[in-house]
C-alpha cells in the first residue's frame, strides 16, 4: 500500500503520468491508479491512492461488489484484476471511496495500483520523496 | 499524422461570428516546426496579413503547445501565445507553464486559433470535445486571480485557465496572460486578448497523449533526462534561490542595470538579494511534469497587509529593484504580485517606471504631470501607485502604459534618450555595456530586447556553455546564432528554458523531440530548425517594415560607460556584419532567396 506526504508534494504530477502510461501506453492521468489534486491556489496536494479500504471491517469494496468476482486481494497486498473474468461494467470503479480505480476506455482495462509488481515507478519517479511503500 | 506527441488538431475561434472549428495540422509542417514558437511563426505568418492593425480583426491569437506537453519529458508543461505585438509591432510569442499545457492535448488539442472581436465580454470553456463561448461580463473587471478563482468555482471541476486581468481589458500594451502565477508576458499578448473581448479560457481534458516510445524501455529513456536534470547541481540553485540568486554576482562584476541602465551597480544590493527573501519562503510548487519546482511560495507583510504570492524572478529584481533604485524589498515584491494580478510584464513595468523616474530628475516630467507623485530614484512608495495607474491607464500611467517607445516618442524634448528599449519592447536586467553576446543577442532578436532567445549569460558568465571573455567581440556572432538558433527548438518542444543550465544540451533536446514524436532528428536538424524559423520571424518583420535598421541597442551602452572602472562601453554594429554574414543575410539584414531555399521557406 502507498503512503503519501502531502506537506511536501510539489503537484507536479509526475506520478499520474507515469503511473497512466505503464498501463495504458499513453500518458493519460485521468485513469492513473494515483491521482494528485489539490484545493484552490497555494492549497497542499492530496492524493487518491488504493489503501485496500484498510478501516472498513468488510475488506475492499470493489473486490465486494465486482458481480463477476474479477477483483480479488492477493498475496502481495495489492487488489489483483482478472482481464477474463472482467466484463467492463465499472461497478468498482463507482463504489471505490477514494476514486482509485479507473477505466481506460483506449486500452481496455481497468486500472487499481498494483504496486508495480514491487518496485512502484511513482516513488521512482517522485522527485520529492513524497510516496512511499 | 504519423507522429506521435501531437492530437493533430487545432481550435479555430471565430470571436466576432461566434463560430468554432477544427483544423488538423500536417506531416511535414510539424517535421520543419516541430510546435510551440516554430510553428507559432509559421502558423501566423501565414493567417497574419502584412500590415494588420494588432488591435484589428486581421490580427491572431495562437495558444500553441509542443509536441512534449502532456507526455513523459520533463519540464514539458509550457504553451506558448503568439499574436503581432500592439507593443513592438513585430511578430511577439510569449511562454508560461503551470498546469494548462498538458489538459489542453489531454482535451485533445494541439492549439487554439483565435481571431475577431467578440461584441461582449466571452471566455472559451473546453472541455474535452465540448468546446463553448460563454459569456464572461461577470469576470471583466476582475483580476487573473480572481478570474481564476472564480471560474475554476463556477466550473466546478479540474480546471485549468489562462486569463487576462484588468491591464489586458484596457489595451495595456505589455499585457500579459496568466494561467495560476505563470504568465505569458512581454509582447503584449494580454492585450490582443482584451481587445478580443475574450476574459479567458478555461480547459478540461481527460483523454491522453502517446509517445514515440512506449514500455518499460520508453520509461527508462525518458527517466533518463529527468534523471539528469535531477542530478544536476544547479537544481538545488534553483530551488534555493532561484534566478534571483544572479542578483549578488552579477552586480559584483557591474552588470546590473541601475536607475534606468544610468548605472551597472546597485550598491543596496543586497537589501534585495535573494538571502533577504528567504526567510518569507512558505512551500515549493512544481509545473506539471517537472522534476525541479522553482516555484517557491512566500508570505510577507507591506503597508500593514500580508501578502502571499510566488518568489520573484531575477528580471522583477531588475525592473522594479535596482532600475528603480529601490531597495525595500516587500514593495518590490509587491509591484511583481500587483503585476501579475493585473495581467501586465514586470520587465515592462518596472523599466518604464524608470524611464519616467530619469525624465523626472531631468525635469522633462514635473509632480503635475505625474499626478503628485514624488517619481524619483529610490522613491520605493510610488511603485504600487504608478502600477496601478499603469495598469488602470490613468493619468501618468496612460501614458507609461504604450511603453517607452511611444511614451517617449509623444513626450518629446529629449526622453528618447531615456526609453530603454529594442524594437520597442522594454530591456531585460543583464546590461549589454558587461556582456557583449547578450548585447548583439538583445539587438537581433525578433521580438526586441528578449534576452532569453540566446541566454548567453550561460556562456559569458555562468561558465556552463564554454567560457567566453564577456567584453570581447570576437566569437559572439557565432555563439549568439548557434544559441538563437537552438534555443527554437526548447520553445518548440516546449521545455523550459532553465533545462539549458541543467544539463540538457542540444542531443538531449533532440532526443526530447524524439521520445515525444517518434521523429529521429540530431543535433544539425536542431540547428537547421532553429535556423529556419529565426528566418521566418524576421521574414514576418521585414514584411512589417522592420528590419535590420532596428538591430541595435540604445545609444547609451555605446555612449556611457555605467559603473565599470574599466569604463567599457559596447558597440553592437562592430558585431552585426559577421552575424549577418553567418546567417546569409545581406548587409541590410534581409534573408536572401539562396539562404530562405536552403531552409525550405517559401515565404
Amino acid at each position: 500500500m502507498l503512503s503519501f506526504n502531502r506537506e511536501k508534494c510539489v503537484y507536479c504530477k509526475l506520478c499520474e503520468n507515469v503511473c497512466s502510461f505503464r498501463f495504458t501506453q499513453q500518458v493519460r492521468p485521468s485513469v492513473a491508479a494515483i491521482r494528485i489534486g489539490r484545493e484552490g491556489k497555494w492549497g497542499l496536494p492530496s492524493a487518491r491512492i488504493c489503501d485496500l479500504c484498510k478501516d472498513l471491517e468488510e475488506g475492499p469494496k470493489c473486490v465486494a461488489a465486482c458481480p463477476e468476482d474479477a477483483l480479488g486481494v492477493s498475496d502481495g497486498g495489492v487488489i489483483a484484476w482478472d482481464d477474463e473474468k472482467c466484463t467492463r461494467c465499472e461497478v468498482c470503479v463507482d463504489v471505490c471511496p477514494n476514486k482509485a480505480v479507473a477505466y481506460d476506455t483506449d486500452s481496455d482495462r481497468i486500472i487499481l495500483c498494483d504496486l508495480c509488481g514491487g518496485k512502484p515507478l511513482c516513488i521512482e519517479w517522485c522527485p520529492e520523496q513524497v510516496i512511499s511503500a | 499524422m504519423k507522429y506521435k506527441g501531437y492530437k493533430d488538431q487545432i481550435l479555430t475561434v471565430d470571436l466576432s461570428r461566434g463560430e468554432i472549428g477544427r483544423r488538423s495540422l500536417d506531416e511535414a509542417m510539424v517535421e520543419k516546426y516541430i510546435g510551440g514558437r516554430g510553428l507559432a511563426a509559421r502558423i501566423l505568418y501565414d493567417e497574419i496579413k502584412a500590415g494588420a492593425e494588432p488591435y484589428s480583426p486581421d490580427n491572431r491569437l495562437l495558444f500553441i503547445t509542443g509536441p512534449a506537453a502532456g507526455t513523459l519529458v520533463p519540464t514539458s508543461a509550457r504553451f506558448a501565445v503568439g499574436a503581432k505585438s500592439p507593443l513592438t509591432g513585430t511578430l511577439s510569442v510569449g511562454y508560461a507553464g503551470g498546469h494548462l499545457a498538458p489538459v489542453l492535448k489531454y482535451a485533445g488539442y494541439d492549439g487554439i486559433l483565435f481571431k475577431g472581436k467578440s461584441p461582449k465580454p466571452v471566455y472559451l470553456v473546453i472541455d474535452d470535445g465540448r468546446v463553448e463561448i460563454r459569456e464572461a461580463g461577470h469576470l471583466w473587471g476582475k483580476d487573473t486571480f480572481e478570474t481564476e478563482e472564480a471560474l475554476k468555482k463556477e466550473l466546478k471541476g479540474d480546471f485549468e485557465i489562462a486569463s487576462i486581468g484588468q491591464a489586458g481589458e484596457k489595451g495595456v500594451s505589455y499585457a500579459s496572460i496568466a494561467s495560476e502565477q505563470h504568465l505569458v508576458g512581454r509582447g503584449g499578448e494580454g492585450a490582443v486578448m482584451g481587445w478580443m473581448n475574450l476574459k479567458a479560457v478555461a480547459v478540461r481534458g481527460t483523454g491522453g497523449v502517446r509517445m514515440g516510445v512506449d514500455g518499460r524501455a520508453g520509461i527508462e529513456a525518458c527517466f533518463e533526462l529527468h534523471d539528469t536534470i535531477r542530478k544536476n547541481p544547479v537544481k538545488a540553485a534553483f530551488r534555493d534561490v532561484g534566478t534571483t540568486g544572479m542578483l549578488i554576482p552579477v552586480n559584483d562584476i557591474k552588470g546590473q542595470p541601475t536607475r534606468n541602465f544610468q548605472q551597472t551597480y546597485f550598491p543596496a544590493a543586497s537589501e534585495v538579494s535573494s538571502d533577504r527573501m528567504k526567510p518569507w519562503f512558505i512551500r515549493f510548487e512544481s509545473c506539471s511534469g517537472c522534476p525541479v519546482a522553482c516555484g517557491s511560495v512566500t508570505r510577507f507583510r507591506v503597508e500593514g497587509a500580508e501578502i502571499v504570492t510566488e518568489r520573484i524572478e531575477h528580471q522583477s529584481v531588475g525592473a522594479f529593484a535596482t532600475n528603480c533604485g529601490v531597495s525595500d524589498l516587500a514593495r518590490v515584491f509587491q509591484a511583481h504580485d500587483l503585476c501579475d494580478r493585473f495581467g501586465m510584464d514586470t520587465i515592462s513595468t518596472g523599466v518604464s517606471i524608470a524611464f519616467a523616474m530619469e525624465c523626472f530628475e531631468n525635469g522633462i516630467l514635473t509632480r503635475g504631470d505625474c499626478d503628485g507623485l514624488e517619481l524619483r530614484f529610490g522613491n520605493g512608495e510610488v511603485l504600487k501607485p504608478m502600477v496601478e495607474k499603469i495598469a488602470r491607464k490613468e493619468g501618468i500611467g496612460g501614458l507609461l502604459a504604450r511603453g517607452v517607445r511611444a511614451a517617449a516618442r509623444e513626450l518629446g524634448r529629449g526622453s528618447e534618450r531615456y526609453a530603454m528599449h529594442v524594437k520597442g519592447l522594454e530591456m531585460p536586467g543583464y546590461d549589454p555595456r558587461a556582456f557583449f553576446g547578450m548585447a548583439l543577442n538583445l539587438a537581433t532578436t525578433s521580438r526586441g530586447a528578449d534576452h532569453n532567445k540566446a541566454f548567453t549569460i550561460a556562456a559569458e558568465f555562468l561558465g556552463v556553455l564554454g567560457d567566453f571573455d564577456r567584453f570581447a567581440y570576437e566569437g559572439k556572432p557565432k555563439l549568439v546564432k548557434d544559441m538563437q538558433d537552438s534555443t527554437v527548438i526548447i520553445d518548440s518542444i516546449i521545455m523550459c528554458m532553465f533545462t539549458v543550465d541543467l544539463g540538457i544540451s542540444v542531443d538531449l533536446y533532440a532526443r526530447a523531440v524524439n521520445l515525444a514524436t517518434g521523429m529521429d532528428i540530431g543535433a544539425r536538424d536542431v540547428y537547421t530548425i532553429g535556423e529556419r524559423v529565426n528566418n521566418l520571424e524576421r521574414m514576418f518583420n521585414i514584411r512589417e517594415g522592420v528590419g535590420g535598421t532596428e538591430d541595435g541597442l540604445p545609444d547609451r551602452f555605446a555612449r556611457e560607460p555605467g559603473s565599470d572602472p574599466d569604463g567599457h562601453t559596447v558597440d553592437v554594429s562592430k558585431m552585426l556584419p559577421e552575424y549577418y554574414a553567418l546567417r546569409g543575410w545581406d548587409e541590410k539584414g534581409v534573408p536572401t532567396p539562396e539562404r530562405l531555399r536552403e531552409l525550405g521557406i517559401e515565404p
